[in-house]
């Protein structure tokens, strides 16, 4: 080789050696241009699947815009969102663009998916990838999957590279996976709208539907909103009603009442730092209505709070009570009517008493056997004392108890009057309680003090001894009326047993007892002293 | 100044429905015509996304069943529109108030492609006039994939032939539906084939000027061709082919980055003296389509190289592609002034898009401003453009074949 032969190979040397290098320069520009264009796709893709988030479609219809946004911006062949089953551990196609297999067509795969594949001419034929080969329907894809969100995502084409003239690679994972995580975004915001457009829907068809208003104010009772029953209620439409203030809506004593209500609970919130959020206040008050008339309302109105919890207005429900009103005020008529019922059947009952008393007066003027006599005498007392019953009761103020105290001072003026000679020398001592008692209870009990009371007048101080009477009427400590009757007279004879007389009077007092299903104690010593121990009310009637 | 009236409608659609998207373009086209005119043929193009068999009936009905020509593209140009989805449909719809030309179908490329050519080229010599242009579209894919390709040289070679020495202005394309090479076709008229090549004969009153862009750079000394069967060299300088190109390029021997080749390098034939300064003129380049590690080859888009022949390893220059689309474009107009252009056809290399060189623009969005949108243009992108290069047409890669057309009688020579 000559001195110029290896000068030409020299400089061919140095030639392709340059050559190399802009070669290698030009590689280099060409990738970083293509990684450019890779990321002003995937910011491209990105982009325009936002724009879909503001969309007002379904969720199913925004899943196909995804895809179709997809298609057109990749040039792919076909794109598929599948649902990850776990409990079944199978992929069910969502949404599929591209595909001729029907909806819901489910796959399980032989092993779990990464997250990420991109499957191309060079993929080994692993059992994953020709899973992902079958599902794509096409040999050359790319897939993304998030567990968490239990979505997959699918991109593939029949020619590698076709339309994007280049193949899938690792790269374009940004691609793909950004747009699945940016489609999760959307659909959890999405179902987020879905879920508080229902319940909105749900209260407003409630709120809209019920009779009653529903309405949320300002502190200053600006309504914010009406519900359209309003027009029932007062004959405004929510337009008029929304403009309406408070003087407009309440009568003067009604605003008096709200605003009242309204200042005393912010003073209270003011002072203990708060306003119980669960209690709601009830106001009755009345409402002006368009046609110039007054209706009873009931307003049962909470605050509504700002984030820091305090008041920044109010929710209310307005109710029309006039029914409930009328109804209440039936009801008082119908009572007041009984009552006069029932006390007229006492003032009846207590005259034909009376009357059988006084029958037994005249009966007495054709005898003059003193016992026959006496013994008419017991009997008219006893009717008697069953007629101050009555006559208590019908004086009363709800026609159904006695006050036994009062009934036991009349008594005993009414039996000192009877016995008015016997009871000329004897001192009268009464301790009563003021105890109730109803008419099953304080006609036995009358009945029983009447016999007490006229055994000790006639038979304690014989022949005008001087001498006290003392009846007594006290609460004992187990709750029960403890009502006593005793005397300083000559006291019980030694032989006597009240449990075993032959008296009328003591067998009636007897019998009474036992009605009332009460104790008697007698005491001899230092004076005679009968006390019988009883319930306000009957057994039975308490367990009833 | 009278406003021209168009003699030339033009319309795109991307609308993946084809029936919808024949609709679409056919519309924007008979707007642009007005209404007066009538539709005496089109040229139509469309992405390899579309059956092709479903738009054509679409076009011809709408344009009132004129003849169709053209086919496949990977992507498509007109004034106000580009883009390479697979979905594009763009037709350019010819009035019937300047002369129709006479459309000459091959249908039998895979019978040989130099009969085929042969065939076309006698009949071309008995119904054209010396210097007439005519355009060619041929099936570029025999079968596939992998893809096996016709030898647009061997077509050209046949068509000479047939010529016997008549010398016309052939400008074409060797068409593909994408860029994978899967799927190719041709639209003869009134029907959409494989294996066809069409020609239309253009009137002599249609006059044409051509330029073609490119956009490599040499960057090796000379390769001389040791062994070559058709498209597939084997050896350079008795090395095997594909490991001169490796080193070359720097890349490890993984079968992963084998594909780079074809986004990478060409290699390219300079024309006339061998040691003449560089002028992107004087280079026929050929894409490097397949590599095969097992015999060391690679596989050339075109089987015109030889033993013996002397190549260099071209870099495909993305900045000399812009910039020579930018330059050779206003001269093309400046050379037409003051004529006015009824007609700009663009046959751009599919390699030549952004997505696929990595240019930071398209360059045809270059070619869109310069031309502006007085004069209707129709452009796809091609597998192989076909231009008058060194004295004839030859197919090329890497090119942008731009042509404008105008009406006029010819001149007596």
């Amino acid at each position: 080789m000559n001195d110029l032969e290896q000068e030409r190979d020299f400089y061919r040397q140095q030639c392709d050696e340059l050559g190399r290098r802009l070669l290698r320069l030009q590689e280099e520009q060409t990738r970083a241009r293509r990684d450019a264009r890779r990321s002003r796709t995937a910011a491209r893709l990105i982009r325009d699947i936002y724009q879909i988030a503001d969309s007002d479609v379904s969720l199913n219809q925004n899943n196909l815009y995804f895809l179709q946004i997809v298609l057109d911006t990749l040039s792919a062949d076909r794109a598929a969102l599948l649902e990850y089953i776990p409990e079944q551990k199978q992929f069910i196609f969502q949404n599929a663009l591209g595909f001729s297999r029907s909806p819901q067509s489910t796959f399980e795969p032989p092993v779990l998916p990464a997250e990420f594949y991109s499957v191309n001419s060079k993929s080994q034929p692993t059992p994953i990838i020709n899973w992902l080969r079958h599902l794509a329907d096409g040999p050359f894809l790319l897939w993304a999957f998030e567990p968490g969100a239990r979505l997959a995502f699918l991109v593939s084409n029949d020619i590698e590279d076709q339309h994007l003239h280049r193949p899938f690679e690792a790269n374009d994972r940004e691609i793909i996976e950004g747009a699945l995580h940016v489609l999760i975004d959307i659909i959890e915001r999405k179902q987020a709208e879905e879920a508080l457009q229902r319940s909105e829907e749900k209260y407003r068809l409630l709120a809209e539907n019920v009779m009653d208003v529903i309405w949320t104010a300002d502190l200053n009772f600006r309504f914010t909103y009406v519900s359209p029953s309003i027009l029932t209620l007062s004959g405004y439409t929510v337009e008029e009603a929304m403009e309406q203030g408070i003087e407009e809506v309440l009568t003067p004593d009604s605003i008096e009442i709200a605003t009242q209500a309204l200042a005393k609970e912010l003073e209270r919130a003011r002072n203990e730092g708060g306003i119980d959020q669960e209690i709601s206040r009830t106001l009755e008050l009345e409402q002006l209505c368009k046609d110039g008339s007054t209706i009873p309302i009931e307003v049962k109105v909470t605050f509504l709070r700002d984030v820091a919890g305090r008041p920044s207005g109010l929710v209310g429900i307005t109710r029309d009570i006039t029914e409930r009103k009328r109804a209440e005020a039936l009801i008082r008529s119908s009572l007041k009517e009984k009552e006069m019922l029932l006390q007229e059947i006492h003032h009846r009952v207590k005259n034909n008493l009376q009357i059988i008393s006084s029958l037994l007066s005249l009966q007495s003027g054709y005898t003059e056997d003193p016992r026959v006599l006496a013994s008419f005498q017991d009997s008219q007392n006893r009717i008697r004392s069953m007629a101050l019953i009555h006559e208590k009761l019908y004086r009363s103020e709800n026609l159904a108890q006695v006050d036994l105290a009062e009934y036991i001072r009349d008594l005993v003026a009414s039996l000192c009057r009877s016995y008015q000679a016997q009871a000329h020398y004897i001192e009268l001592d009464i301790e009563a309680e003021r105890l109730f008692l109803e008419i099953n209870r304080a006609v036995p009990s009358g009945l029983i003090l009447n016999e007490l009371i006229s055994n000790s007048l006639k038979h304690a101080f014989p022949e005008g001894r001087e001498g006290k009477i003392w009846v007594t009427l006290q609460t004992t400590n187990s709750g029960q009326i403890r009502m006593s009757v005793g005397d300083n007279g000559v006291g019980f004879p030694a032989a006597f047993d009240f449990r075993s007389t032959s008296t009328l009077g003591l067998q009636l007092v007897n019998t009474l007892v036992g009605q009332l299903n009460g104790l008697m104690e007698i005491e001899r010593a230092p004076a005679s002293l009968i006390s019988i121990i009883f319930s306000v009310r009957d057994e039975e009637e308490k367990e009833i | 100044m009278e406003h021209q009236r168009n003699m030339v409608g033009i319309g795109m659609s991307q609308n993946p429905n084809p029936i919808q998207a024949g609709q679409e373009a056919a519309g924007m086209a008979l707007d642009m015509l007005g209404s007066n005119e009538s539709v005496a043929w089109a040229l139509l193009f469309c992405g390899g996304r579309h059956v092709p068999e479903e738009i054509l009936p679409t076009l011809q009905a709408e344009l009132g069943e004129p003849e169709i020509i053209g086919g496949a593209a990977v992507g498509a140009i007109t004034n106000k529109q580009l883009a390479y989805t697979g979905y594009e449909c763009a037709v350019a719809a010819f009035s019937t108030s300047i002369p129709k030309p006479t459309i000459i179908v091959a249908d039998n490329l895979d019978k040989g492609e130099m009969e085929a050519g042969q065939h076309l080229g006698h009949q071309l010599k008995n119904l054209t006039n010396e210097g007439d242009t005519v355009l060619l579209f041929y099936d570029s894919i025999r079968f596939g994939p992998p893809p096996e390709l016709y030898v647009g040289n061997r077509l050209m070679d046949g068509i000479y032939q047939g010529l016997s020495g008549k010398s016309l202005k052939l400008i074409g394309a060797g068409t593909v539906g994408d860029l994978q090479l899967t799927r190719s076709y041709i639209y003869t008229g009134c029907q959409a084939l494989k294996h066809a090549v069409v020609a239309v004969a253009l009137p002599s009153i249609w006059q044409s000027q051509t330029t073609i862009m490119h956009g490599c750079l040499p960057v090796s000394s000379f390769l001389e061709i040791t062994k070559i069967d058709g498209p597939v060299v084997y050896e350079f300088d008795g090395r095997p082919a594909l490991q001169v190109l490796r080193e070359m390029i720097s890349l490890e021997q993984d079968a992963s980055s084998i594909d780079n080749l074809s986004l990478i390098i060409t290699l390219g034939e300079k024309h006339g003296d061998p040691f003449a300064p560089y002028d992107e003129a004087n280079y026929v380049n050929r894409l490097i389509i397949n590599s095969n590690p097992a015999d060391g080859s690679v596989t050339l888009f075109e089987a015109d190289f030889q033993v013996g022949t002397k190549v260099q390893i071209m870099s495909r220059d993305n900045q000399l592609m812009l910039d020579s689309v930018r330059q050779r474009t206003r001269e093309l107009l400046k050379s037409m002034e003051p004529k006015r252009a009824i007609f700009a056809l663009y046959i751009d290399c599919a390699g030549r898009t952004s997505a696929f060189s990595g240019a930071e623009i398209e360059e045809a969005a270059i070619l869109q401003a310069e031309l502006g949108l007085e004069i209707p243009l129709l452009g796809f992108y091609s597998g192989v453009e076909i231009a008058p290069l060194l004295g004839r047409s030859r197919p090329l890669d890497w090119t942008g074949v731009l042509t404008l057309f105008t009406l006029e009688a010819p001149t007596d020579e």
